[in-house]
Order: structure tokens, then sequence, then C-alpha cells
């Protein structure tokens, strides 16, 4: 029963992961093809599209193999990390070898030469409202702090064991004591997340805007629209998700039947999932999925930045004060790595989970 | 429980409020572009395009425009850069900083000034002797000027 759940489990996570994989060569925005930047009509460019199916085809493969794998082995619960694991570190790879294929035809083109590369700025971009108010984030704190209130207010008719940590269909593997330190782990990640969320929540309003200069217009307007849909469902997942942790702390003091939580879980995930989804394909990386009319003007391309983008992934730009910018293969956002306040930020959001799980785990 | 009633009508109202307030979109596009690689330094290309997007109206007066650390970071470029642009529109007359408020366009234009009719002089100097020997006949030179002038005109009302 146990490694049947577990392999649900992983279909159900794995599944969704290699479609997003597969598919990410047409959910980046039109101007990158591989992590490389192109003029945004060349990506219909034959030989790109070329490329994008034997990625897809290779991807596919790749998660063909992994799958098969999984099916052999007897010991599921260790094979899930591993071949997750395994398959996102391949899949990077075979990106790696069309991020270098890409690159290497790129340069044989001319298609900088009759346009003027441009960077367009629209002036009233952070006049509008590009996030949902974290004010949204009062329901997950009010569940946070009904969660600590509940537990201690009903501390004394608590069995003096609780779980504290489980397999992923539920059962318990690890019990402790019943103490105050025990009763806040939980609420305490809860805050954690919370602040993580609001965090991110502030950094997709104030992450660079990129507009592509060939159809401004459209390009802001899809931008924005990208920024409120993410921040939407970061603050209902995210609500959710402490609402979840809230009943697994109210389940362990009651002795719940685990397969109850266990098949809470599973519905979480597949909400988290398939919101995730669905998300990016309707609308793309930076919008690029939203159709809108555009006024296009073909004499402006946009910049040919790659010399910031490492492997294609990491951006690296000294100059620039950015601190977060739009993932060039991927969905959503990533760190100017060349801010030290970058990996400050990186940093302290570890140390403070390390620091989390060291006083009030044991 | 009515009391618990009238809470609940306020909860939803101000979830409303907050949604509603989410969604709303002020100020109208007003939008430039920059060449990076050009000869005319970044600051001067930002003062240039503000000064423009004033006379179009694409800019209004009273106008919030983005702040030095935003500007700065959207285009990829040195923060000097974006507030030495500000710091000549400023003096100029052409926007306010406000501490609090941050940087928009001034409500009072600034009239012909003296200084003004040098530039404009220095400026139309150049261009003309360029012209001169370039063999621009004077009403080709000043019939660019007047279709400039009207471009903008026109932009103003569309």
């Amino acid at each position: 029963m146990s490694s049947l759940f577990t392999f649900i489990l992983f279909l159900i996570v794995f599944i969704p992961i290699a479609l997003i994989q597969t598919c990410m060569p047409i959910l980046t925005r039109r101007t990158e093809s591989f992590g490389v930047a192109i003029p945004a009509e060349q990506f219909h460019n034959p030989t790109l599209k070329q490329m994008r199916k034997t990625y897809a085809t290779g991807s596919l493969i790749l998660a063909i193999v992994a799958l098969v794998l999984m099916l052999l082995t007897r010991n599921w619960m260790p094979a899930f990390p591993i071949l997750l694991l395994a398959y996102l570190v391949s899949s990077f790879f075979v990106y790696y070898y069309f991020h270098r294929k890409m690159k290497a035809f790129k340069a044989e083109q001319n298609w900088y030469i009759e346009k003027k590369q441009a960077v367009t700025v629209d002036t009233s971009f952070r006049s509008q409202k590009l996030t949902y108010s974290n004010g949204w984030f009062v329901i997950g704190l009010c569940l946070s702090v009904a969660t600590i209130i509940f537990s201690f207010a009903v501390y004394d008719k608590i069995p003096s064991r609780i779980p504290m940590k489980f397999a992923l269909d539920g059962t318990v593997t690890r019990w402790a004591d019943k103490s105050v330190r025990t009763l806040l782990y939980i609420p305490i990640i809860q805050l954690y997340l919370l602040g993580l969320f609001i965090f991110v929540n502030v950094m997709i309003g104030r992450a660079k805007a990129v507009i592509d200069p060939d159809a401004p217009e459209a390009s802001a307007q899809r931008n924005a629209i990208f920024r409120r849909r993410w921040s939407a469902f970061i603050i209902t997942m995210g609500t959710l998700l402490i609402l979840m942790m809230g009943l697994t702390q109210v389940s362990m003091l009651f002795n719940v039947h685990p397969e109850v939580m266990g098949v809470l879980h599973i519905i979480f995930v597949v909400i988290v999932i398939m919101g995730t989804i669905i998300l990016s394909f309707t609308t793309g990386q930076g919008g690029s999925r939203i159709k809108l009319p555009a006024k296009t003007d073909v004499t402006l391309v946009n910049r040919n930045d790659d010399r910031y983008w490492k492997l294609g992934v990491f951006y690296f730009n000294k100059e620039d004060p950015a601190l977060f910018v739009e993932k060039r293969f991927g969905i959503g956002w990533t760190n100017n790595f060349a801010h030290p306040l970058s990996w400050l930020i990186i940093i302290g959001f570890i140390v403070i989970i390390i620091l989390i799980g060291w006083f009030l785990g044991d | 429980m009515s009391k618990n009633r009238i809470t609940i009508a306020q909860l939803l109202q101000l979830l409303y409020n907050m949604y509603n307030k989410d969604n709303t979109k002020e100020g109208c596009q007003m939008i430039f572009n920059l060449d990076l690689e050009s000869e005319v330094p970044i600051y001067q290309q930002i003062v240039d395009a503000i000064i423009y997007g004033i006379a179009t109206r694409q800019l209004k007066p009273g106008e919030p425009l983005p702040s030095v650390r935003s500007l700065s970071a959207d285009i990829g470029i040195n923060m000097h850069t974006v507030n030495k642009a500000y710091q000549i529109l400023k003096n100029d007359g052409f926007v306010l900083i406000h501490r609090q408020k941050g940087v928009m366009v001034n409500t009072e234009l600034p009239g012909v000034e003296p200084s003004f009719l040098e530039k404009l002089h220095a400026n139309l100097k150049n261009l003309t002797a360029e012209a001169i020997c370039r063999g621009l006949s004077r009403e080709a030179l000043v019939e660019q000027v007047q279709k400039i002038y009207q471009q903008m005109m026109d932009e103003r009302r569309g």
C-alpha cells in the first residue's frame, strides 16, 4: 500500500514536470531560443523549429527512461527523489546541448545587421498594479495564529507522544514527546513560509520590466498580466499550503487516520501542479502566450545581451542594479547573481530555515 | 448574530475593495527606446525622450515618472546615469523631484529663457552649417523644421 502510494505520487509529480520541461521552448518568450537572444520573428525560423522538435523528442525519451527505471525498482521511496533529481540534471544537459547549438547557429546569421537594437521603457509601467496586495496574506497569518491558539488551548488533551515525521503516504516515521517546542514546530514553519510568499509577491512587483521593442504596447500589457496572474497564484496556493499545514498539526494532535491526511496532501499537490501547468500554458514566460493585438515595428530588435547570461540561465551583470529578472529558459524569475544583495537574500532564507530546524526540530 | 453578519459583510467589502484597487491602472502610457550602443550618451537619450514626451503631451504636467532605482533597473544601467538625466531635467525645469512623492513632470513648464535661446541658436547653427556644406537649400531646411513641429503638434491632438 505504502509503496503504491509513493508510485502514484511520483507519477503525479513527475509527469507534469516532464511535460513542462519538454514543452519549455514554446513556453519561453519569442525573443529567446534555448537561452539565446533572438529577434522575435526568427522564432518561426525552420531551423529553430526543427531544434525545438528534436529537443522535445530527446526530453521525452529521457522522461520515458526515468519512468521505466521507476517501474523496475522495487524500492520506490529512495528511487523517487533520486530519479527526479537525475531527470532534472540530465534534462539540463539536453538543454545545454541545444543552447550551444543555438549559439553556433546564431553566430552564422546576420540578424543584427539591418535592425537597431533597443531597450524599451514604459514610463507608466510601475504606476499600474503589478501584484495583488500583501494584505491577502492576513488570511494565512490568521490561519497560523489559529493553529498556535488551538494547539495550546487543547494542550492537556493532547497525547503525550505526537508524530513528528511522516512518509509521503502519511504513516508516521518518527515520534516526539509533547512539549511547547514540538507544538510550535509547524506554526513557525507556517510563518517562515508566509514570509517567503510575501517576499516572492514583492519580488514579482519589483522584477525588471523587459519590453519587446518590436511590439512595445502589447508586450508591456502581457508582462503586467503575467505578473498579476502569478501574484494571485502565489497568494492562493500559499494560503492553501498554510491551511494544509494547520490541518496536519490538528490531525497529529488527535491521531486522525494517516490515510486521510495522505489523501488530502495528494489533493493539494494535484491542485498546485494543475494550477502551475494551466498558468504556464495559458500565460507563458513574461506573458508570451497571451494573445493581444499588436502594432509591430520591424526596424527595432531586442538587445543582444547573451554575454550577461552564463550557460544561458545565470544572469550576471555588474552594471545592472536590478536584483530580479525573468528567467530565459524557464518560467518565473531568477537573480542577478552579480548583485551582492542577491546572495545575501538567498543565504538569509537558507540560514533561517536551518536555524528553525536546529532550535525546534530534534 | 446580527453583529456577526455585519462583520462578515464588512470583511467581504474590504476584500472587494482590495481586489478592485489592485486592478486600476493610473496614468497614460509613454513608451520610448534607448540605444545602449549609440554614440549619444544614455542620460542624454533619456532627457531627449522625456522632453519629447512632454512636448507631445504623452507625459502630462504632474504625471509621475519612474524612480531612479526602478528606471535604472529596467534599463539595466548604473543609477548615476538615470540620476544625471533627472538632475538635468530638474535644473531645466521639466521635472520636480520630491523626497516623498518621487519624480514627476513639472506642473509649470519652463518658458523661453535666454539660456534656452542660446542653446537653440548653437544647435541650429551647427546643423545649418552642415546643411549648407551638403548643399541643402534654405527652403528644404525650413520645411524640415516645420514638418517636425507639425508632427509633434498632431501627436498632441491625436
